[in-house]
């Protein structure tokens, strides 16, 4: 039988922002979104502000500024880098085999690795050592936060985690091994926090009485396979305490690979719409080399602005390709054909996404003796990597993302976000690292 | 979901024309059974990087730590994996300012101490807001344009 850990960074941008300035310490911190819109995270003092998450940053601007609240665009080199070392720290300490990384800043332990079968009531106080090591140490070596949640399935240890958030005493940890434990924490969650739970299945939930989260898993088994479906009933079941959900390990790998930006400006001319998608396209095969895989099709999406209902445009399409590449030409070559088929002249754009699908790991891929891949690519995309890891990104990229991209300011292309109150990138940017006084 | 325009592949005929520009790229001298000799060159990252992900560079302002070879414009490597002891140099978050100290445990007192230590010793006290953010290992000084 499995025993889930769910590892969470508490309010992680925010807490990314804190260990570079720990002025910030007790404050009241937000996080904007990446063309500075909405409030994407929101430090404790913040949530008790009662600034909701998501919120349209104009919103409450007067309330943020009232209140002396501080405000930063995200910063994505800095969270993306924290994030690696908090995964590489929490890895550490069990088999590859027993951890998944479940987002930026969530990851799941099977700490049967640990246990090896052994009862988990009676290994309480092993558990709960095992756990407080962890915790300390991303906390020392990252600065991060954690909370921890364990319990016999990932939706109660996702819920045993809410715990070790809202209840102080639990010091950041909280073990669910019994059902008796497991009944009183789910009788005071309401149903629409348990996971998989969103918000209209919760809204049906409560026209029926079930509120709390115990309400759910007390409910009549068939009643809720009819009334949501086999995924509403596995749902069920885990809150009972029974593993549906499995560990998926990080070594199985990812299904696509999305890169997506809001414009800062709407974008009128199709040739900057062009350029900002093939440096998207750009990003995202990037990544692709990095993670050793190839994909088989490249979807382009493109759409105006939401808000001004009148005249919406949004389009999108997919290529598939004849061969899965990695190869940055091949794939702006395809995106650049699919933005051409989709995009309109005269609209204001507003955002663009570029998803890579279809990924295999690269030495898995058979060859068509009908349509190869040109080998010529693999060399230059290393020199492309390889210069672009040395020199900053986009310091060599295709003239078709832009000839403007000099270096790695940001901020020269309309398309690009706005990131007016961005902190420095203190661990990626020789430029930026943090100023301590020796006085 | 995204809307489905059309499906289909994408040509190599039409290939983009490429602006990058390659010199020749001239190939090694030919080495006599090279893999028997092989070794990895030394990586100076290896050395002054015990634990990448505990491990954080900054850079130092000011000059009051001067009698450790550590001057205003260095780069410091620290390690956050290291518990601080006696005499450990240290970055330490003080009252939300991060600062670079020799740290000194005396008895049960604790001092934040300059280097020349004639400097003003900083005593850290219940009131204090103080952490040890990390433990220094090497200070990397340029020669350079000095």
């Amino acid at each position: 039988m499995p025993l889930f850990a769910l590892i969470d960074c508490n309010n992680f941008f925010a807490s990314c922002e804190r260990v570079f300035n720990p002025r910030l310490n007790g404050k009241p911190v937000v996080v904007l979104s990446n063309n500075d819109g909405c409030i994407v995270a929101r430090s404790n003092e913040a949530k008790a502000l009662g600034i909701p998450m998501g919120a349209p940053y104009f919103q409450w601007r007067r309330l943020i500024e009232e209140h002396g609240v501080h405000v930063f665009s995200s910063n994505f080199a800095l969270y993306g880098d924290m994030s690696r070392r908090v995964m590489d720290v929490l890895a550490s300490f069990l088999p590859e085999e027993c951890f998944e990384v479940y987002s930026v800043d969530e990851a799941f332990m099977n700490l049967d690795c640990l246990l090896r079968g052994d009862d988990y009531a009676a290994n309480k106080e092993k558990i709960l050592s095992f756990a407080e090591e962890v915790r300390r140490t991303v906390r020392q070596w990252t600065g991060i936060p954690v909370s921890i949640g364990i319990a016999p399935t990932k939706t109660l240890a996702k819920a045993a985690n809410r715990m070790a958030k809202k209840n102080a005493s639990a010091n950041s940890i909280f073990a669910c091994l019994d059902e008796a434990t497991a009944d009183t924490m789910l009788a005071t969650m309401p149903v629409g926090d348990v996971w998989g739970v969103g918000r209209k299945l919760s809204e049906a939930y409560r026209a029926h009485s079930i509120t709390t989260a115990l309400d759910l898993k007390n409910a009549p088994e068939e009643w809720v396979r009819k009334r949501a479906t086999v995924v509403g009933w596995r749902t069920q079941r885990e809150l009972r305490g029974i593993s549906c959900v499995r560990l998926e390990s990080t070594n199985e790998h990812q299904h696509s690979i999305l890169h997506s930006r809001s414009f800062r400006h709407a974008v009128t001319s199709l040739d900057q719409l062009h350029e900002a998608v093939a440096s998207f396209t750009g990003r995202a095969a990037e990544k692709l080399r990095r993670l050793g895989l190839v994909c088989a099709c490249v979807s382009v999406s493109v759409r105006t602005n939401r808000f001004s209902s009148a005249d919406y445009f949004s389009n999108g399409g997919e290529a598939i390709l004849p061969f899965p590449t990695d190869s940055t030409i091949d794939l702006v070559n395809a995106a650049s054909m699919l933005v051409d088929r989709i995009a309109q002249e005269g609209q204001g754009y507003k955002k663009a996404s570029v998803t890579l699908c279809e990924l295999t790991p690269r030495n898995r891929v058979q060859t068509d003796i009908f349509s190869q891949p040109d080998t010529r690519h693999e060399s230059i995309m290393h020199i492309m990597d390889t210069l672009n890891k040395r020199f900053g990104k986009d310091a060599l990229h295709l003239a078709a993302s832009g000839s403007s991209i000099t270096g790695s300011r940001a901020g020269s292309h309309a398309w690009q976000g706005a990131t007016d109150e961005r902190s420095h990138r203190y661990t990626t940017h020789w430029g930026e690292l943090k100023v301590v006084r020796a006085v | 979901m995204l809307k489905v325009a059309s499906i289909h592949p994408a040509h190599r005929g039409d290939a983009l024309e490429l602006p990058i520009f390659f010199g020749s790229v001239r190939a090694g001298f030919p080495t006599p059974a090279a893999d028997d000799h092989f070794e990895t060159k030394l990586d100076l990252n290896a050395m002054l990087v015990k634990q990448p992900s505990a491990t954080f560079f900054v850079r130092v302002e000011g000059d009051a730590m001067h009698d450790v070879g550590m001057w205003s414009g260095d780069l410091l490597v620290v390690d956050r994996s290291l518990t601080a002891v006696d005499r450990s140099i240290v970055i330490a978050s003080l009252d939300g300012d991060l600062l670079v100290r020799r740290l000194r445990r005396v008895g049960k007192r604790t001092f934040l101490e300059p280097e020349p230590n004639e400097g003003e010793s900083i005593e850290i006290t219940a009131e204090t807001n103080f952490e040890v953010w990390g433990v220094v290992t090497y200070v990397i000084h340029s020669l350079e344009n000095r």
